[in-house]
């Protein structure tokens, strides 16, 4: 079990006064933090009349890197952490917002703490997908050295090369990934750098929340432990937006099988067309009124 | 054929059994936080990497990914973690969140 955990929270709100409304609560990617949503914040905290809080997922970003007991139950420590994080705040009810691996966990939290969450909105969830469903399982075999490179390299962390380049992390960051940094131009303009600088502090610090993570996947980026079915058995208080990005590497047919199975408009289905994974910051104009849009469906 | 006599041969070698260092130092700096096995991280590679290719490869191959890949990743796991090497530690990672939140 995890203990002491320090969360990184920033409670980014208009609304100091008495707003009786459930909060927003987002909760970021794999390898991001709560900066990943400056594009977003501003703009939801001035519309849609709520507070919102915004955490580092426990192992990510400036949350504390405590181990986690990976031949345990990772994702009940996940999910510990953010309901030891919820009393804390003494938040009693709220809107769950996660993007890609935040979405799988804010999928999860809906799960076991069903009482807490009224709304979830999944933004590209990773972790949906059924690999047995999805993939054709063919008879071809790789040669020899292909699979031994390929577990290789599934020994290591995900963003271990990140690592092992030392001081030609930063380097390496800002030349491979110049596409991220381009989407938060309309926020940064030109200090959009400072986005990948975060990033790879965020992710050169102790890797404990990607090795969780990745006892959570399968190779080649597979869940473990699919979403498609469990959600199928959320508590029926709980609804789902699904925003998923048109050009994202993410399947959008379990969101919408998962529609098509509950109850009409229990479950919403939204594609923001010319977005990819990134959806809160490719098309962050339509991604911020998607969320206005969800978040309007909760009365209180 | 060239790959599969060496396999044969690596598997007649016995494989020194490493420990990973790579949590030992968050036990020493913040023993409130560590209650966990130091190797656990290790091992848990290691039964994901036997199970994943368990369901693939047989027999001397699947011995050879399994024992060769997370022998070597886990050797350069405690040679990176020992260099600490990358510019960076958690004033910096505050400052850079700060650069970037500043703007709001």
């Amino acid at each position: 079990m995890l203990t002491d955990e320090e969360i990184n929270n920033e409670n980014k709100n208009s609304f100091d006064g008495e707003n009786k409304k459930q909060p927003l609560v987002m909760i970021h990617g794999f390898a991001a933090g709560i900066g990943s949503w400056i594009l977003n914040l501003d703009t939801l905290s001035s519309t849609i009349g709520r507070k919102i809080y915004a955490f580092d997922i426990i192992g990510f970003g400036r949350s504390s890197r405590a181990p986690f007991d990976i031949a345990g139950d990772v994702e009940a420590q996940f999910i510990d952490s953010i309901e030891r994080w919820r009393k804390e705040q003494g938040i009693e009810k709220f809107i769950l917002l996660g993007h890609s691996f935040g979405g799988y966990l804010s999928a999860s939290y809906a799960l076991r703490h069903p009482e807490r969450i009224s709304h979830v909105i999944l933004a590209d969830p990773w972790g949906v997908q059924d690999r047995e469903a999805s993939q054709n399982r063919g008879t071809y075999r790789f040669p020899i050295w292909v699979r031994v490179v390929n577990s290789i390299f599934q020994s290591f962390n995900p963003l271990a090369v990140l690592r092992f380049t030392g001081p030609y992390g930063p380097t390496l960051v800002q030349k491979f990934r110049g596409d991220l940094k381009e989407k938060f131009r309309p926020k940064l303009q030109d200090d959009c750098h400072k986005f990948l600088n975060y990033i790879y502090h965020c992710n050169a610090q102790s890797a404990t929340g990607e090795s969780a993570f990745k006892a959570l996947a399968l190779p080649y980026g597979w869940p473990k432990y699919p979403l498609i079915h469990r959600l199928l058995d959320l508590d029926e208080s709980v609804s789902l937006t699904f925003i998923y990005g048109s050009r994202s590497w993410i399947e959008k047919s379990p969101g919408e099988f998962i529609r098509d199975c509950m109850i009409p408009n229990r479950v919403t289905v939204q594609i923001i067309q010319g977005s990819g994974h990134h959806v809160y910051a490719d098309k962050y104009a339509e991604f911020n009124d998607l969320v206005k849009e969800a978040c309007a469906k909760v009365i209180n | 054929m060239v790959l599969r006599a060496l396999a044969s041969r690596l598997l007649s070698l016995s494989i020194p059994s490493i420990p990973l260092g790579y949590s030992s130092q968050y036990t020493s700096s913040n023993s409130s936080r560590m209650n966990v096995q130091t190797d656990s991280n290790t091992s848990a590679s290691n039964q994901n990497l036997g199970g994943q290719v368990a369901n693939d490869n047989p027999g001397t191959e699947r011995q050879i990914t399994e024992s060769y890949a997370s022998t070597f990743a886990s050797m350069s796991s405690t040679i990176a973690s020992s260099l600490k090497w990358c510019p960076t530690s958690e004033q910096e990672l505050t400052k850079a969140e700060s650069d970037l939140l500043s703007g709001e």
